[in-house]
């Protein structure tokens, strides 16, 4: 049984021009012992899954519609607020991607780690401070950073307390939502290595959230790539980098500067992603793909194969649609820009 | 902290010099003091020997240059003459409508505190509902009516038909808490308005910070976070904002202690108004701006007492 | 007659003003934005109505014209509700005096009863509102232009410009408002025209501070640097780039103010340092109800009826100051 289950999460956000969903059918499995990274551009829904997962969804605009988040076989969709508490902060923990403002300003570092263990009732007092002291330790902090307030800290420094204070109840799954992005780079590998050994040495679960390929390379056992509310793909890492099936998947690591060759411009993604609030009737990434043909527009693509070590959301790899050779431009215009393609190349 | 004051403290002064101009300029300048003679001889018409007589007393025949260092140095000492209406000792009446005054103002003051943000704190709690929403209405509706009203009105009710206190009047020492007892109350309803809903926005804009979401995150339960984390942060922008109340006690003071008869610095000054005493009002002036600046300085090491991040060297 | 009509054209002048500059507002995006907003807000419109119905009485309070050469000059509120003079107290709706041990019967029809002197309340309440109006709007028009040449030139000049200004209105700052309002008014005397030059003194510190801050901001943006390396002068800099940004901060602000000014009124009529009784304002006839309560039986209506009339005047500005600066700029809520 895996330790996180999610299946077909809907989350929506009444706003002022209509109903948004940010997240629209998301399904992920995160194995104990194993890092999942959810993998997508700003504004795709990857930080509102991730509240979704422990119903922080800011009220009383957003609300969780539907779908069911097992963890360890019980689903979490079920819980009250008072009965998600003794699981947020011990059996599931969050750290988030700003540092500065994530950490009360008040109070100390040690307030803040020690509050972890007392409203869970894991430690108290002198306990609870030693077991704080253990916890920074491991994350190759000062002992006198307890003392010290957040704004004292470097940043790098702020994100270890945070991953401290996470894991001091020994959480079973950590979820972490780009843990790096507000950090410099070799501060970056710092964190993640961070990571990944506790992660090693506790066994949990990771749930990691990120925008950057690089990233889930270093740290990542699968992946799971996220388009407009939806996941796109499923696989390994190896799988992945080795073989990325969706269009969108490949825009990604076709867009990374160090794969381009050199002399000739930057391969982007052109256009953008659909407004959340009116999604469209079909797939979501055709006005964006260039193998898109007639049926994209009209018939929302499924994740298909579905029980496959490696589905997809796309009509490519779709055994039922019909299509042409996989891979082919359909329109002239694309048979057009291929043959100058092919042109160059040669 | 040491050089902190010292340097607020010099600080102060070129203010305080400021002050002391303005006023004299305001006094002096515009009213010739002949006038202010005549307005306060109580003979129908005084002879020129009459207001002559009045002017050396009251010091008004030096030159202005004199009349200006004798001004400041007045002022600065403390000693703040005679009046010109009842020709008594202004500094003994200071002295001995000190204390009513502090009484009042010290309650109205923290009773004012304790209960706006004790009131801030419940619509906080239970913002986006329908307490929230009456709360906030009751505040907007009590901040637009006028402090006149609420101190007739709740003298007249409270007073004269329940009879719950005593309708004027004091007395020196613990009795005079009786006394005090409405006045404080009435002042403390009618800046209860504006108050709580000032600390209810400061509570709510801490309730939607991202540490309150990790806090959260962590397990915290919602009441610890409102009392630990989000009043915390509060209260800095809070203390901030008592400074300003200052000005609106003294005010309050005013109104109280002449409606209810309460012999304080307050009704002094009324009284003096009423009988165009210039040398009184412009004591109270002046120490009126010295406890406002004394108030600031006071708030603002409280601020950086309440605020890691503030370090005052 | 000719010099009445005059001065009736100031009233109708300022109506005109007001139209005008809110339709040629209405058509930059920024306040269009705003209105749109504020459409939407029932609240604020209700509130806004209140205003137009006090500012009407106000306006029908400034139309005066004699009938005779010799005779008063009487306003429209005048000739409508000015009624009957009865010889002193009556209760709402009473057909004889009150409190008199030989009631004498009444000369005509009172709403809301008669004060003191045997004025219809009702007409008090109507003419308090042209007071109201004057206060709030006449110190605003003293107050503002100061603070924002104040301010702007501040911001704008820095050091010491700056430094001065600073130390000018933290000077004035320090002195609680209410004592400085005192010096002044028993300095220049009780009047009108005297109350709102006090109210506009201590008033103007808050919108200079405020104007200041903003200049410092927008000094910085890149169009005001642009315009310097064209060799545009500094005035006509403040005048047609920065002035106009710190529109929003000077309208809800102005708004905001209006209330408290008309509430300062109260206080000061009670401290006999108000409206003089001849002009009538809220204030007074709150100030003369001190002992009005203290008779027995009471007399109640003429407080009710001015506090009433202030707190829902006081009330609207409150409700529509709120929502148009939610309209305007929705992160300013602190």
């Amino acid at each position: 049984m895996p330790l996180l289950e999610v299946k077909d999460l809907r989350t929506v956000i009444r706003t002022r021009s209509g109903l948004s969903r940010p997240v629209d059918g998301v399904s992920f499995c995160v194995e104990a012992g194993q890092t999942l990274a959810l993998v997508g551009e700003s504004g795709c829904g990857k930080s509102m899954t991730a509240l979704s997962l422990l119903q922080l969804v800011p009220e009383p605009a957003g609300r969780i519609e539907g779908g069911h988040v097992f963890f360890e076989g019980r689903d979490l969709l079920e819980f009250s607020w008072e009965e998600m508490r003794p699981l947020r902060g011990r059996d599931i923990a969050m750290i988030f991607q700003e540092p500065m403002t994530s950490l009360n300003p008040v109070l100390t570092v040690g307030q803040q780690i020690i509050e972890a263990m007392e409203v869970h009732g894991t430690a108290r007092g002198a306990d609870a401070r030693r077991r704080a002291v253990e916890s920074l330790q491991r994350v190759e902090v000062r002992e006198n950073a307890l003392r010290q307030y957040p704004h004292e800290l470097s940043g790098g420094m702020r994100q270890r307390v945070m991953i401290a204070m996470a894991l001091v109840n020994k959480p079973k799954l950590l979820i972490a939502d780009e843990p790096t992005t507000a950090l410099d780079v070799t501060v970056q590998a710092q964190i993640l290595t961070l990571i990944r050994e506790l992660q090693r040495e506790e066994g949990m679960g990771v749930l990691l959230i990120t925008h950057d390929l690089g990233t889930v390379a270093e740290v990542a056992d699968h992946v799971a790539v996220m388009y407009a509310g939806q996941i796109v793909e499923n696989a390994s890492v190896q799988e992945l980098f080795a073989r990325p099936l969706h269009p969108y998947t490949q825009g990604l690591f076709a867009s990374i500067p160090a794969r381009a060759r050199r002399g000739y411009d930057l391969s982007t993604l052109e256009g953008r992603v659909p407004d959340p609030i009116d999604w469209p009737v079909g797939c979501r990434f055709e006005p964006r793909c260039r193998y898109r043909w007639g049926t994209c527009a009209h018939r929302a693509p499924k994740f298909q194969p579905a029980d496959a070590p490696h589905p997809a959301r796309c009509h490519l790899y779709d055994p039922e649609t019909d299509r042409p050779m996989q891979g082919t431009p359909r329109t002239e215009q694309e048979q057009a820009r291929e043959i100058i393609k092919g042109g160059i190349a040669s | 902290m040491i050089g902190y004051l010292i340097r607020r403290l010099l600080y102060a002064v070129p203010i305080l010099v400021g002050v002391s101009l303005a006023t004299f300029m305001l006094f002096y300048c515009v009213f010739p003091p002949r006038q202010i003679a005549r307005r306060n001889l109580s003979a129908k018409y005084p002879t020129p020997q009459q207001i002559d007589a009045w002017l050396v007393v009251h010091g008004y025949d030096k030159p202005l240059g004199a009349q200006l260092k004798k001004h400041m140095t007045e002022l600065f000492l403390l000693q703040f003459g005679k009046s010109d209406s009842t020709g008594e000792d202004i500094n003994a009446r200071i002295r001995a409508g000190a204390w009513p005054s502090f009484l009042i103002a010290g309650l109205i003051f923290f009773s004012s505190l304790a209960a706006q943000v004790f009131m801030a704190i419940w619509a906080a709690y239970f913002r986006g509902t329908y307490v929230d929403t009456w709360l906030t209405l009751l505040c907007v509706v009590l901040m637009s009516i006028t402090y006149i009203v609420f101190v007739i009105v709740g003298q007249y009710l409270l007073g004269n038909i329940l009879h719950l206190f005593p309708l004027a009047g004091f007395e020196s020492g613990i009795s005079g808490f009786r006394f005090a007892a409405l006045p404080v109350l009435l002042g403390l309803a009618a800046g209860l308005g504006s108050g709580t809903r000032l600390y209810r926005t400061f509570l709510l804009e801490e309730v939607n910070q991202d540490y309150v979401r990790t806090a959260r995150a962590k397990g915290v339960p919602e009441s610890r976070i409102l009392f630990r984390h989000v009043l915390k942060n509060a209260a800095i922008p809070i203390i901030t904002s008592t400074v300003l109340s200052i000005p609106s006690l003294i005010l309050g003071n005013i109104v109280l202690e002449s409606f209810f008869g309460i012999p304080g610095l307050g009704s002094y000054t009324v009284d003096a108004i009423n009988s165009q005493d210039f040398a009184v009002v412009r004591a109270m002036v002046f120490l009126g701006t010295l406890l406002y600046i004394a108030g600031a300085i006071l708030t603002d090491i409280c601020y950086a007492l309440a605020d890691p991040r503030i370090r005052l060297e | 007659m000719l010099y009445d009509w005059l001065f009736n054209l100031i009233p109708v002048a300022i109506v005109i003003a007001l139209v005008l500059t809110v339709r040629r507002a209405a058509r930059k995006p920024l306040w269009a934005e705003a209105i749109r907003r504020l459409k939407t807000n029932r609240a604020a419109l209700v509130a806004l109505a209140v205003i137009a119905i006090y500012g009407g009485i106000a306006f029908c309070d400034s139309i005066a014209w004699r009938d005779d050469h010799n005779a008063p000059s009487l306003s429209l509120i005048q000739r409508t509700f000015g009624g009957t003079q009865e010889p002193t107290y009556s209760a709402p709706m009473a057909t004889e005096t009150f409190g008199e041990p030989r009631p004498r019967p009444l000369a005509g029809k009172h709403w809301l009863g008669t004060d003191g002197t045997g004025q219809d309340v009702l007409f008090l309440t109507l003419r308090g509102c042209r007071t109201a109006m004057i206060i709030g709007g006449f110190t605003l028009l003293i107050a503002t232009p100061l603070a924002l040449i104040f301010g702007i030139l501040a911001g704008y000049h820095g050091k010491r410009v700056d430094d001065a200004i600073q130390y000018t209105y933290t000077v004035l700052d320090s002195i609680p408002n209410i004592l400085l309002l005192i010096a002044l008014l028993m300095v220049l005397g009780r009047g009108l025209p005297q109350l709102c030059i006090a109210l506009g003194i201590t008033s103007w510190v808050s919108l200079c501070r405020l104007a200041r801050g903003e200049t410092l901001k927008h000094r910085e943006r890149e169009y005001v640097r642009a315009a310097r390396a064209l060799g545009i002068s500094h005035t006509r800099i403040m005048a047609r780039h920065i002035f106009p940004n710190l529109l929003p901060v000077v309208v809800i602000s102005t708004t905001l103010n209006f209330s408290s000014l008309v509430l300062a009124e109260s206080i000061l009529s009670y401290l006999q340092l108000g409206v003089p009784p001849g002009i009538g304002s809220w204030g007074n006839m709150i100030d003369a109800s001190r002992l009005e309560l203290a008779r027995q039986p009471i007399i109640w209506w003429n407080l009710t009826a001015a506090s009433i009339a202030l707190f829902v005047l006081v009330l609207a500005f409150n409700v529509f100051g709120d929502a148009l600066r939610d309209a305007i700029d929705p992160r300013l809520r602190s």
